[in-house]
Parts: C-alpha cells; sequence; structure tokens
C-alpha cells in the first residue's frame, strides 16, 4: 500500500515539474510579444524618419547611398544618381533628360522645371512598364539576384526588389482562403545560374499569367517581379518572400518532353544483358557444384 | 589482440555484399517501372544501365563463394559496414548519370545521405528532377529507414546462414520478438502501414494546395518516407517550406516521432501493453529533454526578435526541435535565417539537440536517449556513492520492458559510444574550420553530419571542397553504424595485414 501511494506521489510530482516547466515557457512567451511591439513601433519611427529623409532627395544622400549599394556588389542604383542630375539640370537649367524608364518619376519634378520648348518623347520600348506613382527614393533596388536574397542580411529586409526566375512546382494557394491570404497564391522562382530559389506572394490574376510551371519536361514561364522583400515575414510566420507589386511575364515556359530514341536505350540494354549472363553463369557454376 | 580477417572471410564477405547488391537491383525497378509509366525516356535508359551494373557486380561477388557456411561474428560486423558503402557506390550511378550532381562524388554522397537517412544534399537543379531520380532517392532512404540488413533478412535474402549477429551488427540491440525473421517482419509491416496512412493524408492536404493529382500523390508519398524513417529530403528546392502549410507540418511531426520511437515500444503498444510505454527509460528521457530544449531554443528565438506572436514561435520553434532531435532535417527556419537572424546560441542548442537524437531501435540517429538516461542515472548513483557510507550497497537500475540492472558492462559500451561520437564529432568540427568557416557554423555542419541529421548551416552545398565530402560522406556512414561496429571493422582490416609475430622455441 505504501509502495503504491509512494509511486503514485513520484508521478504527481513529475507531471507537477513537467506543468511547472511547460507554464514557465507560455509565460516567457506571453511576456514576449508586449516587448516585441515595443521594438517593432521603435524600429518603425526610424524607419519613417529614415524614408522622409532621402525623399528629400539630397545629392549627398544619393551618392553615399550609391556608394553603399556599390559595396554590395550586383545591387546597382544608376538611375538615382541620374535622377538626382536630371533634379539638378531640372532646376538649374530647366533642361529635362533623357534616357530611360525612370523618367516617368519626372512627372513629380515637372512642377520644379521652368519653362522650356522641348519636351522629350516618352520611351515606347515595348513590354515597359511605367509605374507613374513610383517616388524617386534610395530605397528602390534594381535587379537584385535571386542568389542575392537567398543569402541576405538585415539590409535587404523590407526593401523593394526587382527579380527575373523561373516559375517553378506550381501556385501552392493557403489551406484557408480567407482574410489576408484570400486570393493570394505562393509562387517559387527559380534562378539557374545561382540555383538558387524565393518564394513570391502574388494574386491569382498574376499567377494566372503563367502559362507553364517548370518541372522535369518543361521550362516554367521566366517572371520579372517587383515587390518588397522580407527576410522574416510578419505576415506569413517569419518566412523570407517577396510581396510582389507587379508581375511581368518575360517568356512564357514550354513543354519538352522526352523523346523515345531507340539508340539511347543500347548502353542499358548492353549492361542488362552482361548482368543476366553473369546471373545465369553463376547459377550453372553453382548448380554443378553440387 | 585484434580479430583478423583471412582470405576465406573475404570472399564470404563478399559474397552476402553480392546478395545484397542484386538486392538493388530488384530495388532500382521502382524508378525503372516509374520512368516508363510517366515516359521519362532519358531516365529509363539511366536505371536500366544502372540495373546492369548492380546485376553484373552482384553475380560477380556471389561467384567468390559457392557455398558459404554459416555467418560468423566477424564476417556479420563486415558485411553490415560494408553494405552501407558498396550501395551507396552502386546506387550513386544512375544519379551520377542524371546530370543534376557536379561530379560522381557527389552523387555517392547523395547516396550515402539517402541510405543513412541523413536528408543532406548536393543535388543542383532539384525543381527540374525527373519523378524517378526523386523516386530512386527516396526508395533509398525507405529502405536504409528500416535498415538494409532488416530488409535483407525480412525476405530472407540471406537464407539459413545468418543469425541475429547480423541484426545486432547494425546497431540494433534488442529483438521486438525473440525470433529474428518475425522481428525484421514485424518492423517492416508496421513502418509501412504508417508510411501508407501518412501517404493517403498527405496527398489529400497536397490536392487541397492546388497541387496536380500526380504531383500530389508523389509529394505526399516522398514526404511521408521521409518524415517516418526520419530522411529528411524532399522534392523541392525551398525544402519543406515549399508547401507553406501547418496542417501538414503537423502530420509530417506525427510520423517523424512514430518513427523516433523504439520499435520494441511499439510492438508492446500493439498488444495492449501500454505501461511499457510510459515507464520506459527513453520516453521519460525524451520528454524532460525535449521539455528543456524547446523552451531554451523558444527563449534564443525570443532574443533574436524573429517572430511577434507567439503561434508562429512555438510553430517554428516545436518543428524545428523535433526535427533535429529526430535526425530527420527538415527546416522550417531557412539556412539564411539560421546564420543571419538567428542567434549563435540557438544554433548550439539545436547542435545539443541533434547530439542526443532520438530512441535506440527506430529510425533515428545521434547518441540515443537510452544512452543518455542510462549515463545520467550512473553519474547520479556515483555521486550518491561518493557522499555513502563504504558499506552501503545500490543496485542502479532502468525500466524498458521490465526493470533491468545498470551493471559495469553496460556503462562501458555506453561511454565507448559516446565518445566515440564526441571524438567524430571534434575531428569533423576542427577540418571543417580548417576551410575557413566560422566556428558556429562549422560546429552546426558537424553535428549534423555526425550525428546524420541533415540540417544545414550553408556549407554543404555544389561546390563545397572535395575533402569535406569525403569526410562528411565517411561521418555519415559510421554514425549510421553508431560508430562502434565500423571502427571495430577498419581496426580488424588494418591488423589482418600486419603479419603475425613469430615465436622463437628455443631447443
Amino acid at each position: 500500500m505504501s509502495d503504491r501511494i509512494a509511486s503514485l506521489t513520484r508521478r504527481l510530482c513529475s507531471c507537477a515539474a513537467l506543468v511547472v516547466g511547460a507554464l514557465a515557457v507560455f509565460l516567457c512567451a506571453f511576456c514576449f510579444p508586449a516587448w516585441a511591439q515595443d521594438d517593432a513601433a521603435a524600429g518603425d519611427a526610424v524607419t519613417q524618419e529614415s524614408a522622409e529623409g532621402q525623399n528629400d532627395g539630397e545629392n549627398q544622400d544619393d551618392a553615399a547611398d550609391q556608394g553603399d549599394a556599390s559595396k554590395r556588389g550586383s545591387v546597382v542604383q544608376r538611375d538615382a544618381a541620374n535622377q538626382s542630375e536630371r533634379n539638378e539640370r531640372a532646376q538649374d537649367s530647366g533642361a529635362t533628360s533623357a534616357g530611360n524608364a525612370s523618367q516617368a518619376s519626372d512627372g513629380t519634378n515637372e512642377g520644379g522645371a521652368s519653362s522650356e520648348s522641348s519636351t522629350p518623347e516618352p520611351l515606347d520600348a515595348e513590354g515597359n512598364l511605367i509605374n507613374e506613382g513610383q517616388v524617386s527614393d534610395t530605397s528602390f533596388l534594381y535587379d537584385a539576384a535571386i542568389a542575392d536574397l537567398a543569402g541576405a542580411d538585415a539590409y535587404y529586409d523590407g526593401q523593394t526588389v526587382q527579380v527575373t526566375g523561373e516559375a517553378v512546382g506550381e501556385a501552392i494557394a493557403p489551406l484557408m482562403n480567407v482574410g489576408e491570404n484570400s486570393g493570394m497564391v505562393r509562387v517559387t522562382l527559380y534562378e539557374e545560374s545561382s540555383g538558387t530559389s524565393v518564394t513570391v506572394i502574388m494574386t491569382r490574376e498574376n499567377a494566372e499569367k503563367i502559362g507553364t510551371y517548370g518541372a522535369y519536361g518543361k521550362t516554367g514561364a521566366t517572371l520579372r517581379v517587383q515587390g518588397t522583400f522580407h527576410l522574416t515575414c510578419q505576415e506569413h510566420e517569419g518566412e523570407s518572400d517577396i510581396h510582389a507589386d507587379v508581375v511581368t511575364v518575360l517568356k512564357q515556359g514550354s513543354v519538352h518532353p522526352d523523346e523515345f530514341e531507340p539508340e539511347d536505350f543500347v548502353p542499358g540494354v548492353v549492361a542488362l544483358v552482361i548482368g543476366l549472363v553473369c546471373m545465369l553463369a553463376g547459377w550453372r557454376i553453382k548448380e554443378r557444384s553440387r | 589482440m585484434w580479430q583478423k580477417f583471412s582470405f576465406g572471410d573475404f570472399l564470404v564477405v563478399c559474397h552476402y555484399l553480392g546478395v545484397l547488391v542484386l538486392f538493388l537491383a530488384i530495388a532500382l525497378c521502382v524508378p525503372l517501372v516509374t520512368a516508363a509509366a510517366l515516359g521519362e525516356w532519358a531516365a529509363v535508359s539511366r536505371y536500366l544501365f544502372a540495373l546492369g551494373i548492380s546485376l553484373t557486380v552482384g553475380s560477380l561477388l556471389r561467384l567468390s563463394v559457392l557455398n558459404p557456411r554459416r555467418l560468423t561474428t566477424k564476417q556479420a560486423l563486415a558485411v553490415t559496414s560494408l553494405a552501407w558503402l558498396v550501395l551507396a557506390l552502386v546506387g550513386a550511378v544512375p544519379l551520377a548519370l542524371s546530370g543534376h550532381y557536379g561530379s560522381y562524388l557527389d552523387a555517392v554522397f547523395e547516396a550515402m545521405s539517402a541510405w543513412t537517412t541523413t536528408g543532406a544534399s548536393l543535388v543542383k537543379d532539384l525543381d527540374h528532377m525527373s519523378t524517378a531520380d526523386n523516386m530512386w532517392r527516396f526508395t533509398m532512404q525507405c529502405i536504409g529507414g528500416q535498415g538494409v540488413v532488416v530488409i535483407a533478412l525480412s525476405l530472407g535474402l540471406f537464407g539459413r546462414a545468418v543469425d541475429s549477429s547480423l541484426y545486432s551488427s547494425e546497431g540494433r540491440s534488442e529483438h521486438v520478438i525473440p525470433n529474428i525473421m518475425q522481428t525484421t517482419r514485424f518492423i517492416v509491416r508496421f513502418s509501412a502501414a504508417f508510411i501508407i496512412l501518412g501517404t493517403v493524408i498527405l496527398v489529400g492536404i497536397c490536392l487541397a494546395l492546388g497541387m496536380e493529382p500526380v504531383r500530389a500523390f508523389f509529394n505526399g508519398l516522398w514526404l511521408a518516407v521521409a518524415s517516418f524513417n526520419t530522411g529528411g529530403m524532399t522534392a523541392m528546392s525551398t525544402g519543406i517550406l515549399y508547401y507553406h502549410c501547418g496542417l501538414l507540418e503537423v502530420v509530417i511531426m506525427i510520423l517523424i516521432v512514430m518513427g523516433s520511437i523504439n520499435f520494441t515500444l511499439h510492438s508492446e503498444v500493439w498488444r495492449g501493453r501500454i505501461e511499457h510505454f510510459f515507464r520506459d527509460i527513453e520516453i521519460r528521457t525524451l520528454a524532460v529533454w525535449l521539455t528543456i530544449i524547446t523552451g531554451t531554443f523558444v527563449a534564443a528565438l525570443c532574443a533574436s526578435g524573429v517572430y511577434d506572436d507567439l503561434p508562429t514561435l512555438l510553430r517554428r520553434a516545436v518543428f524545428t526541435v523535433v526535427a533535429a532531435f529526430s535526425s530527420t532535417g527538415f527546416q522550417t527556419i531557412t539556412t539564411n535565417q539560421l546564420t543571419t537572424v538567428v542567434s549563435s546560441g540557438a544554433l548550439l542548442v539545436l547542435v545539443f539537440c541533434m547530439a542526443v537524437g532520438g530512441s535506440s531501435g527506430s529510425t533515428t540517429g545521434g547518441i540515443k536517449m537510452m544512452r543518455v538516461g542510462i549515463l545520467a542515472k550512473e553519474t547520479i548513483a556515483y555521486v550518491k556513492d561518493l557522499v555513502a557510507p563504504s558499506s552501503a550497497r545500490q543496485a542502479v537500475t532502468y525500466y524498458h520492458i521490465g526493470k533491468r540492472r545498470i551493471d559495469a558492462g553496460l556503462v562501458r559500451a555506453n561511454l565507448a559510444v559516446l565518445l566515440l561520437y564526441g571524438l567524430a564529432f571534434l575531428i569533423t568540427t576542427i577540418v571543417t574550420l580548417a576551410y575557413g568557416y566560422n566556428a558556429s557554423t562549422s560546429l552546426f555542419e558537424a553535428a549534423s553530419m555526425t550525428f546524420n541529421i541533415g540540417m544545414s548551416a550553408g556549407i554543404i552545398q555544389p561546390g563545397m571542397p572535395e575533402v569535406l565530402k569525403v569526410l562528411y560522406i565517411f561521418d555519415m556512414w559510421a554514425g549510421r553504424l553508431e560508430f562502434v561496429t565500423l571502427i571495430a571493422l577498419l581496426t580488424s582490416i588494418v591488423a589482418s595485414f600486419v603479419p603475425r609475430k613469430r615465436v622463437k622455441h628455443e631447443r
């Protein structure tokens, strides 16, 4: 009887220890969100201040950011410097800039330009998507490689990026298609040169532009995606992803199944025949030795 | 004195290795049929070639001895140890021809990783890999998870010339059922049941996620195989994160835990003796250890500030801990996140978690809970002895399908395994550091390879140094055999070449 009571007491103590341990973990976790919210609020305030400072379009900031960007390797901010120069020329002499797609942001500077008679024609490049609402700021990164994002550090978090890659697999829809998940799917973009991939969150309408997804015997559509990169996305359980703003299909995919070529099977058939002959020879030798 | 191998022993070992290579030829029919059914003709030609190679090599090896006698213990040791290497070398042939690997060595790394259910991969362009090649990777994981010898014994490939020494030398110390053949058949049937059930559920989830039926079927099957056998390979380059589904992660965790529990305990629960499960030293040690590790890892992630809300934090932390302790290696925290936003403290917590591992007699790697529990009890008893009067006597026991006594021999065996694991871990870390990788990453990668986990902090990728590839292949191979078997074999082989000392007799 006393043994049973002792055994029961030991079991109760061990269960109580486990429960206390679990409660301690939960208490720590409940205390954490309050700290995280304070830290996140402080971080947002700092981000806002820096964005406002950059949007003032100071040349020194552009040059400094251009220098920083060049240290990162493949990140190019060529048009930011060009834009600042155009702003200067527009303010000084009223001359308008000529060149590339970021001329669209000149629309915001036209109010500051002096009256000049000649205005350059906008680019008519086919497929050139001009985002008239795009404000020139130094957070815009052109042509980031997926390999850079796969090895990204906190610098890239929250930045606007533009990546190009092949859509592979399929568009994965959330199981619970409600709330913020409604109408959004995940597409994996693969970069052949580096062998790295990144997840892109896009609308179903954008995903429907993709005719073929990459797999064996299929080359997926090549997409150019412009959006915000998150190193640990708080909306999507801390995953690294890009929230796509603009999705452009550069090249549709293709299906190229294996063709049945009899000569490709010759080495395999020869090896199989040799193997079967060896098996048969072994069986015959074993039977004879009995 | 070391046991030496004679030429006769060598021929017998060759014969049984030939039997296993012929079994490999049968296993190669799985991807061959898959390729033919899906019209992947390039893959059909490759697997036909690999089939021919296996038949040729297996038949020639079998001819070394026509009528072998019963296996001795040292011959069983050699067969079990060398089987993994030979199967990896032959199993790498179709992978090397696929074009998805930089070299034959990379393909051998992949094959060894699959056979030993480590899960690390050097594959290139995984998203465009053929279904047949993926099927072969997961077939190797399935057979390796059960144990090559277990499968061979259950199929009766070795005939009557074997006893339990072959089974024991694969790192399995206990029989689920007294009869060795019935034990192996129980393990295979039990595993098949869980894999089939897991496949059905996972296929349903994949269909709900928007996958095509054929892709959903294969992905569900492969996930079930990789989860229950704690292999950890996936069919997409983004790994388990490709599916972005919490329900799928829960199902996978259940399969992982089922595969991490000793098959003997499964048998006891199956027979209605549930009290054995709750009183078992491994289950209790596992419960305490996982509670401590999960709490510590959660705290470390909190300090990193990676996740803002509790459900996400717990989801990521629990899944990562389960994947680490069971040596599965699925990652929901990416390699890049592990090295940038997650603190090095969290990485070290995972290293400890990986080192301890799961249950003995299961599909997991690591030092094993049983050893940790026994050594912990022995340590406590030793401390008690120090303070107790010299006349006091204490018997240290543990519960595993009944009360058992901890004796000096058991402690010595467990300590030997622990020290060998530690030595291999140390050597691997030092060699990795020598290539210029940082300390926390080197420790993490060395632990992942030595304990057959498969998680990566970025070192294991195509283009890594060749010496590291060879070292990691050896670590995976030796870790699967819990080091003792392989070290004993290698030492005996070396000793076999040392000439005997002649004893001079005085007249």
